[in-house]
C-alpha cells in the first residue's frame, strides 16, 4: 500500500511533466519555425516483492523500481506549414535542414529565416542580430547600392541595383543537416545546438524567399493531451488519496492499549 | 510541477495579447498616409536540460535523446513592412508621393527625422512644412516660396519650380533630398508617421531622388498604407483563438494545483 502511493505519485508526476511540456507547445503556437516536443515516458522494470528491488534499496522516486519514469522529450521536427510575409528577407526552409547562425564564435543552427541588415550591410537574424553563415562558413555582406535581394530555391543571395542590374553572388546559405536530428539540443529562441558533426544538407536544397516557416503545434492535439494529461494527473492523486483513506482505516481498526 | 505549465500558459496569453495590439495599430493605421504595417514574430524562451542527449542513465544506458523543457513563448522582434503601399492621386500641389525606397527629412529643430508621409503644405513663412499642425516641421533642406508663386511643379529628381505672377521666367526654389537606409528595420517609429535613425538603421545616404538607389517623387500623389485588411482579420481570428487555447492552458495547471492541494482531507 505504501508502495503503491509511491507508484501513484510517479504517475503523478509524470503527468504534471506532460502538462508543462504541451503548455510549452500550445505557448509557441504562433513562434516561427517552432518544433513541438513529445514527452515519451518508459515502464520501470517492476519491483519483485520476494527479491526485493533490482539494485539495492531505492533513493528517489526515479530509481523506484516498478511504475513509471520520463524516458525523454523528443522534438517532432516534421515540417511547419508556409506563411507568405512577402518580406524579401524572410526565409523557409522547404524539407529538412537548417541554416548556421553565430552566436559568441558558436555556430548554432536554426530553422527561423526570419532575417534582416545591420549596420554593417550583413545579412543576420532579425532578432539579435546573429550573423547568418554562407557555405564558406563565412559572413555575408550585401552591397550599399543594392535595393533589392533575390535568394534562389538552392540559396545563392543576388542583391540587384535600382536599375535592375545584377550586382553578382554575394555568397551561397549553408544548409546543413547534424548526424541525428535527435543529438540536437534546443536553446531557445528558435536555436539548437549539437554535439555532433553537421554536413551540408544531401540532396537538393529548398529556400522560398518571402514566407516563413509556421510553428509546428498542432492545437487539437495539444487539447487532447491537455485533457488526458489533466485527468490522468487527478486520478492519479485519488489513488494516492484512496490508498492513504485505506491506510488509516486500518490504523484506526489497530487494538489500543 | 504544473506551476511551469502555469506560468508558460501565462507567457502564451501575453503573446497573443501583444500580437492582438498589433494586429489593432494595423487596422486603426490602414487609412494613414504612407503607414507601414509591422508584424511581431515569436520564439521560445529557454529550456531547462534535465538530461543532456548521449548521457548514461542509472539503468546504464546512453540517452540517443535528452529531457530539455521549454519554458514558453516570447515576442522576438516586430517587424516592420516597407512594401511600397499603392499610389493615389490628389490636388495638392505640395503631396508628394515616393514611388521606391527612402523618406523626406524632415527637421524638428533639435535633430532630422524621416518620414514617407509626402503630403506637405506652407507655413507663413512660405516654407514648405508637414501637414501636420501642431508639428510644423521644416522639410530639410529648406524650400521657401515666395507668396506670389503660381503653377509650383515638382520633378521627379526633386527640384522645385515655380513662375512668378506676370513673367513667364521659371525660378528654382531648391532641391527636395531624400534619405535612404540599408535596414529600415532599424528605424525607430516615432509616431506623427515619422521614423528617427538608429545605429541599427545604418546612416542615411542623402541625395537626388531617383539616383543611387533611391526612389523617384511624384508630385499630385500621395503614398497610401500598406496594410492588407484581409490578412489583418485572419491573423486577428487566429490570434483570439491563441490566446483561448492558452488560458484553457492555465486553467488546467490551475485545477492540477487545485488536486493537490485537496488531496490531504482535515
Amino acid at each position: 500500500m505504501i508502495y503503491g502511493m509511491y507508484l501513484s505519485a510517479q504517475g503523478a508526476d509524470s503527468n504534471s511533466v506532460r502538462l508543462d511540456v504541451l503548455s510549452n507547445n500550445m505557448a509557441n503556437a504562433n513562434s516561427t519555425s517552432f518544433k513541438r516536443d513529445i514527452p515519451i515516458f518508459r515502464m520501470n522494470p517492476p519491483h519483485d516483492a520476494k527479491e526485493g528491488p533490482l539494485n539495492g534499496l531505492p533513493g528517489d522516486l526515479e530509481n523506484h523500481t516498478g511504475g513509471i519514469t520520463l524516458e525523454e522529450i523528443r522534438t517532432d521536427f516534421e515540417n511547419g506549414s508556409f506563411i507568405a510575409t512577402e518580406g524579401e528577407l524572410d526565409l523557409a526552409l522547404k524539407g529538412p535542414g537548417f541554416f548556421q547562425v553565430v552566436r559568441d564564435n558558436e555556430t548554432l543552427l536554426t530553422r527561423n529565416g526570419s532575417l534582416s541588415l545591420n549596420a554593417d550591410h550583413q545579412l543576420v537574424t532579425a532578432d539579435y542580430g546573429l550573423p547568418i553563415l554562407d557555405e564558406r562558413g563565412t559572413e555575408i555582406e550585401i552591397p550599399v547600392e543594392a535595393v533589392r535581394i533575390e535568394i534562389s530555391l538552392d540559396g545563392v543571395v543576388t542583391p540587384y541595383d535600382q536599375n535592375g542590374q545584377s550586382l553578382g553572388s554575394v555568397g551561397q546559405l549553408a544548409v546543413v543537416m547534424p548526424t541525428s536530428l535527435e543529438e540536437l539540443v534546443k536553446l531557445g529562441e528558435g536555436l539548437y545546438t549539437t554535439e555532433g558533426r553537421v554536413t551540408p544538407l544531401e540532396g537538393p536544397v529548398n529556400i522560398q524567399q518571402g514566407f516563413l516557416e509556421a510553428s509546428g503545434t498542432n492545437s487539437i492535439e495539444e487539447m487532447m493531451e491537455l485533457v488526458s494529461a489533466s485527468r490522468l494527473f487527478e486520478s492519479n492523486i485519488n489513488m494516492i488519496k484512496l490508498q492513504d483513506d485505506s491506510l488509516g482505516r486500518l490504523l484506526q481498526s489497530m487494538p489500543r492499549r | 510541477m504544473a506551476i511551469r505549465a502555469l506560468y508558460t500558459g501565462a507567457s502564451g496569453m501575453g503573446a497573443n495579447a501583444f500580437n492582438l495590439d498589433m494586429i489593432a495599430n494595423n487596422l486603426a493605421n490602414a487609412g494613414t498616409t504612407a503607414y507601414k504595417q509591422s508584424r511581431a514574430n515569436f520564439e521560445d524562451i529557454f529550456y531547462e536540460h534535465f538530461k543532456l542527449p548521449g548521457v548514461q542513465d542509472n539503468a546504464g544506458n546512453i540517452t540517443p535523446t535528452g529531457i530539455s523543457l521549454g519554458l514558453g513563448t516570447r515576442v522576438q522582434s516586430t517587424e516592420g513592412d516597407f512594401s511600397q503601399g499603392s499610389i493615389i492621386p490628389t490636388t495638392g500641389e505640395f503631396d508628394m508621393a515616393i514611388v521606391g525606397e527612402g523618406f523626406f527629412q524632415v527637421n524638428d529643430g533639435i535633430q532630422t527625422l524621416y518620414t514617407r508621409a509626402g503630403n506637405f503644405s506652407l507655413n507663413a513663412n512660405g516654407d514648405v512644412v508637414m501637414a501636420s499642425a501642431d508639428t510644423g516641421y521644416l522639410l530639410e533642406p529648406t524650400i521657401s516660396i515666395p507668396q506670389d508663386a503660381i503653377n509650383i511643379s515638382i520633378s521627379g529628381d526633386g527640384v522645385v519650380s515655380y513662375q512668378q505672377q506676370g513673367s513667364n521666367q521659371i525660378q528654382t526654389a531648391g532641391n527636395i533630398q531624400i534619405a535612404r537606409f540599408i535596414n529600415n528595420q532599424g528605424l525607430l517609429r516615432q509616431g506623427d508617421n515619422l521614423y528617427q535613425e538608429t545605429t541599427g538603421s545604418g546612416s542615411p545616404q542623402v541625395g537626388d531622388p531617383g539616383v543611387e538607389g533611391r526612389g523617384s517623387l511624384r508630385q499630385f500623389f500621395l503614398e497610401q498604407s500598406n496594410v492588407e485588411p484581409v490578412r489583418e482579420l485572419v491573423a486577428l481570428i487566429q490570434t483570439q483563438r491563441n490566446f483561448e487555447l492558452n488560458s484553457q492552458v492555465v486553467q488546467a495547471a490551475d485545477q492540477a494545483l487545485q488536486t493537490v492541494a485537496n488531496m490531504r482531507r482535515f
